[in-house]
């Protein structure tokens, strides 16, 4: 088992799964005084009919404020301002999140403003600003793939003044993440892929990670294992409650494991991807994760060795001779991307050269490579990356994802 | 691998590692707090306060400490203690407290937190909920205690995580009784006594093992493999140790050799220790804990070692085997465990526990026991136990599976020699 000289863990989120888990958010806000939630939500979660489900299995117990769909893609700051007053004028005294990331993030900075009674975010931004419990905060993912729902951190932008605020404190953590099967039972299966996927590079980048430790090792095990088992099934038949719900809490367990033990390259390329090329940041992630094990292969071939456990199962991972448990592990997760692109019609790419946008041009054109490598290297995550990277290294790694062809170690 | 609905919460941040204390002061200060209060173990010395001390140094913060407690801490003198630092918080205007040692000072510490925050009058009315506990009851503490950290100095046997609080011979229960803060540093760690760490050590383990394998909780599961790992790598070598150093000829010699080896193994041990208070919490009505601590009071094991005893036979008769053969993975680590052949993972499960117990038999020279038969019980006794101890215990109310006399019959005649089950109940029929 490896230990760290020294680590913290922590997430204080009350995780609520199940099939009915929904139902239990009345109680949980009951009990910590709290009945006039505003639900927050953004448009396209409300016009699935998530919220209606939401709001059916809460029955009356609780006086809802209002319902709010108004989050952009992106936090704004904004919408934030705007929604603390109407939080404020409504009288509501908690959050109801239902949604991904930006829901969350967007909650989480309307909380700040509510419970200190601020007008200014900006007081609040960087980590330990806050010293005290914010009002009652419930999230209901509804991706299974981004695990912001149990993340200590916000990041809001603020496009007036081109800049993006970070938020980061204990605080921030909602105080209950529901995790329920009904709200990821109609992603069709190349999002339930992306959004898998999603969440298996924050599980296998937080066990390779610098700052990993043996909590969060379990709990990315944990993750990769219920994936393995689970999503080829929902892709088969996606009315699996049981393969749904599974999902769902492997995205869970791999944000607890991440924001503790931080993630790396596939991260900072990925992001930059999408920042560059709109590209899904699942799909990112999907393609770069083999290249990321490979690229830091030298540095922590035991630890992508045990990553072959919970990848392949305990028969394959007793049959492989150690000294081939790492190439075996990397395979693995090559192995998974083709069954998804088979799975999914082609719409899982295996390579960024294969994804187009509804018109059938190139996303991710070959010459925005560089710009793409030069955004990486602003990205913090690339601080807890086991071997450094400079351009020339982004640019290889990128051409070689782009291509679809394996990195040459040598 | 089951997934059945669950729920899963932890509050306590755990902070571990050599000069793990240096980060106290700004944990404690970004939850609002300047003026620590410290409740001392019976078996703190003052020396070992120093390290705490020289963490705050620099901090700007005020750090006060209380006498230490004495070690025969009845209900009267416990409640002469939380009235004297009920005083001195409140008159002082401290604003958090940490609890440094194992056991009733915990406890002490929880109680102390409901009566500074909620009002001393909180510990009398039952504004907290009492008695019998299930996941499933709503907390009655609505609002978050003053901070609260934890600072183990050996091993405890979970309590201390735990989100109870036992005070009066009352039992409140919150998920803000737990301890915002966990730090386990070695350089505050004076080794436990042998009979402690045994009994924490088997308590720790069977907690551990049983929730692995029958919670169906999948974080709860990630908690129990680490603990399960720290146990295995960490607790007979400590034991073997301190027998060494304790019938060494040399004995300082064989001290001084060993002080840093000894702390590296009891500060994981302290950390498996923590991890099963957390489970504790998240996996009520575990059958080891219902059944062996009042076993314990039958036989001559500690609860610890009760719970060893028949955690086995409880795996063996309620585990499916590929829950069973999982557990396999925990306990024996992948290389040893990928070298069995799947059906023999489940046996290879149980018989790693009863190893362990026969290892701990061998080197505490035969004052270990490895079975209900070295606890002078015999069987005889045994159908008579079952009936008492099912009784005794919380097992109905609780969220145990559904359990019977006859299976706790069972259970018990398996542990009394450590026999295969169907050997088990076919002695009963």
């Amino acid at each position: 088992m490896y230990i760290p000289d020294y680590y913290e863990f922590c997430c204080r989120v009350n995780m609520v799964a199940g099939h009915d888990a929904l139902e239990k958010i009345p109680d949980l806000l009951l009990a910590m005084d709290a009945k006039n939630p505003m639900v927050l939500t953004d448009k396209g979660v409300r016009a699935a009919g998530l919220v209606d489900i939401v709001l059916g299995a809460m029955g009356d117990a609780l006086a809802i404020k209002t319902i709010e769909d108004g989050v952009p893609p992106d936090s704004d700051l904004k919408v934030v301002n705007h929604l603390a007053v109407v939080y404020r004028e409504k009288g509501c005294d908690a959050i109801i999140a239902v949604g991904g990331g930006s829901v969350l993030d967007t909650a989480k900075g309307i909380n700040i403003l509510v419970s200190e009674k601020a007008d200014d975010l900006m007081e609040f931004t960087g980590a330990g600003a806050l010293k005290r419990k914010l009002n009652p905060l419930i999230a209901v993912p509804t991706t299974a793939g981004t695990g912001s729902e149990v993340t200590s951190a916000a990041v809001i932008a603020d496009p007036e003044n081109n800049r993006k605020m970070m938020f980061g404190s204990y605080f921030l953590l909602p105080d209950a993440a529901i995790i329920d099967s009904r709200m990821t039972l109609t992603l069709p299966p190349h999002i339930t892929a992306a959004t898998a996927m999603d969440a298996m590079a924050h599980a296998v980048e937080a066990s390779v990670m610098l700052a990993k430790n043996p909590l969060s090792d379990a709990h990315a095990f944990e993750a990769i294992q219920l994936i393995c088992s689970h999503l080829f099934q929902v892709i088969e038949n996606p009315a699996d409650k049981v393969g749904r719900l599974a999902l769902a809490t492997a995205a869970t367990m791999a944000g607890v494991a991440f924001s503790n033990a931080m993630v790396g390259m596939v991260h900072a390329l990925g992001h930059s991807v999408g920042s560059v090329c709109h590209v899904p940041h699942g799909t990112c992630m999907a393609i770069l994760l083999p290249y990321g094990l490979e690229y830091n292969f030298h540095k922590i071939e035991d630890r992508i060795a045990q990553l072959l456990l919970p990848l392949a199962g305990k028969e394959r991972y007793a049959c492989t001779p150690k000294k081939d448990r790492a190439r075996k592990a990397i395979a693995c997760i090559r192995e998974l991307n083709q069954n998804l692109n088979l799975a999914t019609n082609a719409a899982h790419a295996t390579c960024f050269k294969e994804i187009m946008d509804k018109q059938g041009t190139p996303m991710v054109p070959e010459k925005k490579l560089e710009q793409i490598a030069t955004t990486a290297l602003g990205d913090g995550t690339l601080f807890f990356n086991p071997e450094d990277m400079d351009f020339e290294d982004c640019l290889m790694v990128l051409r070689a994802a782009w291509e679809g062809t394996p990195l040459n170690n040598k | 691998m089951s997934l059945d609905d669950f729920t899963f919460l932890c509050r306590t941040k755990i902070g571990f590692g050599m000069n793990s204390l240096e980060h106290l002061p700004f944990d404690l200060s970004s939850m609002g707090s300047q003026k620590p209060l410290v409740l001392l173990d019976k078996d703190a010395k003052f020396g070992s306060t120093r390290p705490l001390i020289r963490a705050f140094k620099e901090s700007g913060m005020t750090l006060g400490i209380c006498p230490h407690l004495p070690r025969d801490l009845d209900a009267d003198k416990e409640i002469e203690f939380l009235k004297t630092f009920y005083k001195l918080y409140i008159d002082k205007g401290f604003d958090a407290i940490i609890a440094l040692g194992t056991g009733k000072v915990v406890d002490l510490a929880k109680a102390l937190n409901i009566a500074v925050t909620l009002g001393p009058d909180a510990l009398k009315t039952g504004a907290l909920k009492t008695g019998a506990l299930k996941a499933t009851d709503l907390p009655r503490v609505t609002q978050p205690l003053a901070p609260f950290a934890y600072i183990p100095t050996g091993m405890g046997t979970g309590m201390e995580t735990d989100t109870i609080a036992r005070f009066k011979g009352k039992r409140f229960s919150s998920p803000f009784l737990a301890p915002d803060l966990a730090i386990i540093d070695p350089q505050i760690l004076t080794q436990d006594t042998f009979d402690t760490l045994i009994n924490a050590g088997l308590t720790c383990l069977s907690v551990c093992c049983e929730a692995h394998v029958l919670s169906g909780n999948p974080p709860a599961r990630a908690y129990c493999a680490t603990g399960i790992g720290l146990i295995m790598e960490n607790f007979v070598p400590l034991v073997s140790q301190m027998i060494a150093s304790q019938e060494a000829p040399n004995k300082k010699a064989v001290k001084k050799l060993d002080t840093k080896t000894a702390k590296r193994h009891l500060a994981r041990l302290a950390h498996a220790s923590v991890i099963t208070g957390i489970i504790m919490t998240n996996c009520r009505g575990l059958l080891s804990i219902q059944l062996g601590k009042h076993l314990a009071n039958h036989c001559t094991a500690s609860p610890g070692q009760a719970m060893a005893i028949l955690v086995p036979a409880i795996l063996d008769l309620m585990a499916n085997k590929t829950e069973l053969g999982n557990l396999a993975l925990a306990l024996l680590g992948p290389d040893e465990f990928s070298l069995l052949p799947k059906p023999q993972r489940p046996g290879a499960a149980i018989h790693k526990i009863q190893s362990l117990l026969n290892e701990l038999y061998r080197i505490c020279r035969g004052t270990s026991p490895r079975t209900l038969a070295d606890t002078c019980l015999d069987k005889q006794a045994i159908s008579d136990l079952a009936q008492a101890l099912f009784s005794q215990s919380e097992i109905s109310g609780t969220e145990c599976q559904d359990i019977d006399p006859k299976q706790v019959q069972a259970i018990l005649t398996h542990a009394l020699d450590g026999r295969s089950k169907d050997r088990a109940y076919q002695n009963l029929s």
